[in-house]
């Protein structure tokens, strides 16, 4: 646990653990206390609570050094005077190597990193994406116990960001590097990740391989957070509207449900099928994704409308105010009970998949 | 509908106001600066019936006060600035440390600088006062000394009164320029030579002497200038004595024109001081861009 002056918390009980060799996302809103714990690792702060454990050693009261562990910073933390050699070089001229192997793993680095023709240029002089692989070349020639990247790709533009994504894992992969790396792009966490981890406030919400927080969230929040664009979720309001959305089993189990407190159904946008089917709704907005357009209709269940969006391939001819016939793919339906994820076909496994 | 500029020159009353603002300046600025100054370069440049000679830069250059006055002021300039600088650096790294009352602390540490130079020199000279003052006798009490030693009547003792004066003065001045510098360097700089494992000294050799250079060049030519004109902590300590042991140039310039009314030796002293700070901000100057060029 870490606080921050007397009442601010920053991460509370963040409990999980990094296998090695495994590539793990802290995930979460801007605040919500990931870069915190990263530093916490790092040894950058002090934990208030807790123990901090790197190869099974209780490192809390270890200076950073003493962790060896590599943190790649947001900001890259580049060296301003020195040149690119000298950047890479620094965290081996600490540990006093002989001039002949530094050089030698520099120039190995760079070459896997692609900026050998930049060893000699500052820092200023290096676009931002050939910093950042700078920083990430200063993480790597060490080879720590732990690496730790602090949103190493927030800085760059989305093309560049979307190929450093790809590079990243795949070095990260070759070099079989255990890691932790901390961002708020759920895109990029699902795309890296064996493992992410979505905190927000300071608390862990789940802990899962991407696809299993994807498919499975525990609660609202993971739902909604994961994903682009959201998931929908609405609320049960009556019962009676959701006559044409549920099979009768399942809608008696909601309606029990409902008794316990306020019940939202979740969908995701690919798992509303489109074409025929007992709903029907109004489009109200087309936004073009490329292969897709992303369609937003104003459905009437019963008494309630909800507004709900969906994919449809850009095939096809849809205008706004156009009326479509929609199904809900039932399987895929998520239900929340007070916010967290309930199972609906047996009662008696609710919340067993809550974590943290 | 006539379309309204932008452009403040369209403005009514904006030649005015530029006016306005210009000529105040122009006028005091003339009268106290330009027109003493070309004034001094003439008196030099001209004998006492007003024709243009070399004479007085002759006599300057061929009299060993003037000499003496500049070895005095080179000497004082790079012991005291280099001490400054020093201490500065070390009170700076320290009020760089967070620690309770680090605000407060900061003020304090000022108030020498906000002194006026005069009134600080006058209680110097009380300290260092042979019969009276403190401080010789507490050096004599406290045995380091067999006699309380004469401070401001013996030549060597007499330059190393200013020289600890002017510290005194200037540390807090130095040490918050340098401050300034040491905070503009960004904290993950220092976070990731932690993380790597560097040491305090490490961190100081190859991170903040290295990012400091420029804050270090701008403090020293600051220093240089001030130390280089040094007039009134001289004059009210030890009024260029004894003898003529601290007998910097502005004193030396002070004294031949206002004591001996050698008016035309003493600009043209003026005058070759002033060359001598041209040199030094042109030496500066051409280090900074150096500098500039290499980190940053």
């Amino acid at each position: 646990m870490k606080r921050f002056g007397k009442s601010v918390i920053a991460v509370n009980k963040a409990n999980f653990f990094v296998d090695d060799d495994e590539f793990v996302s802290l995930l979460g809103p801007s605040g919500c206390g990931k870069t915190t714990t990263l530093r916490l690792i790092a040894g950058l702060e002090r934990a208030d609570e807790g123990e901090i454990l790197i190869r099974n050693k209780v490192v809390n009261a270890l200076s950073p050094s003493e962790r060896d562990v590599a943190m790649v910073f947001q900001s890259y933390a580049l060296y301003p005077h020195m040149n690119v050699f000298r950047n890479i070089a620094i965290p081996l001229e600490i540990r006093k190597m002989p001039k002949s192997e530094i050089k030698e793993r520099v120039e190995s680095i760079a070459e896997m990193l692609g900026i050998s023709e930049l060893l000699n240029r500052k820092p200023r002089e290096l676009s931002g994406g050939q910093r950042q692989r700078v920083a990430i070349g200063r993480a790597l020639v060490r080879q720590p116990n732990l690496f730790l990247l602090d949103e190493p790709l927030a800085n760059l533009d989305a093309i560049l960001r979307h190929r450093m994504r790809g590079e990243l894992k795949a070095l990260f992969h070759h070099i079989n590097g255990t890691t932790v790396y901390v961002t708020h792009d759920q895109e990029e966490a699902v795309a890296m990740s064996d493992r992410i981890i979505v905190m927000n406030s300071g608390v862990i919400q789940q802990i899962g391989a991407p696809e299993e927080v994807y498919k499975r969230p525990v609660n609202k929040f993971v739902a909604l957070f994961v994903g682009t664009p959201q998931m929908n979720i609405f609320e049960v309001k009556d019962i009676k509207s959701m006559k044409s959305v549920l099979s009768s089993q399942k809608l008696s189990a909601v309606e029990k449900l409902m008794h316990e407190g306020r019940v939202e159904i979740g969908i995701r946008p690919e798992n509303i099928l489109f074409g025929k089917g007992p709903l029907s709704g109004e489009v109200s907005l087309i936004e073009p994704m490329g292969a897709n357009l992303l369609v937003s209709v104003k459905l009437l269940l019963d008494s309630d409308t909800i507004n709900v969006k969906l994919f449809v391939s850009n095939t096809m001819e849809v205008r706004e105010g156009e009326i479509l016939k929609l199904s809900f793919k039932e399987s895929e339906i998520l239900f929340f009970l007070n916010e967290k994820r309930v199972e609906i076909e047996s009662q008696d496994q609710q919340n067993s998949d809550r974590e943290a | 509908m006539p379309e309204r500029s932008l452009n403040p020159k369209h403005e009514k009353g904006y030649w005015w106001a530029i006016v306005g603002f210009v000529v105040p300046v122009l006028f005091f600025f003339t009268v106290f600066q330009i027109y003493p100054l070309s004034k001094n370069v003439w008196l030099s440049l001209t004998n006492i019936a007003g024709r243009l000679t070399l004479g007085n830069f002759y006599r300057t250059l061929s009299s060993q006060s003037f000499w003496q006055s500049t070895w005095i002021t080179v000497e004082f300039s790079l012991i005291s600035v280099s001490i400054e600088m020093f201490i500065g650096f070390i009170f700076a790294l320290l009020l760089n440390q967070e620690f309770r009352g680090r605000k407060a602390v900061r003020t304090i540490f000022l108030i020498p600088w906000a002194l006026p130079t005069a009134i600080m020199a006058t209680g110097w000279k009380f300290l260092l006062q042979h019969s009276y003052g403190p401080i010789p006798w507490i050096l004599y009490w406290l045995h380091f000394v067999k006699e309380p030693p004469y401070f401001l009547s013996l030549p060597k003792n007499a330059f190393i009164s200013i020289v600890m004066a002017d510290v005194w003065k200037t540390v807090p001045f130095c040490a918050l320029l340098l401050l300034a510098g040491l905070q503009a360097i960004p904290k993950d700089l220092y976070e990731a030579m932690d993380v790597d494992g560097a040491s305090w000294f490490f961190k100081l050799r190859r991170l903040t002497i290295p990012l400091m250079l420029p804050a270090i060049i701008v403090t020293l030519i600051f220093r240089f200038l001030q130390a280089f004109g040094v007039f009134d902590l001289i004059w009210v300590l030890t009024n260029g004595g004894p003898g003529n042991a601290t007998m910097a140039l502005s004193p030396f310039i002070y004294q031949q024109t206002f004591n001996w009314l050698d008016i035309r030796n003493g600009a043209a002293t003026a005058v070759m001081t002033a060359l001598y700070i041209l040199a030094i901000v042109a030496a500066m100057w051409v280090t900074r861009s150096y500098i500039g060029r290499r980190y940053a």
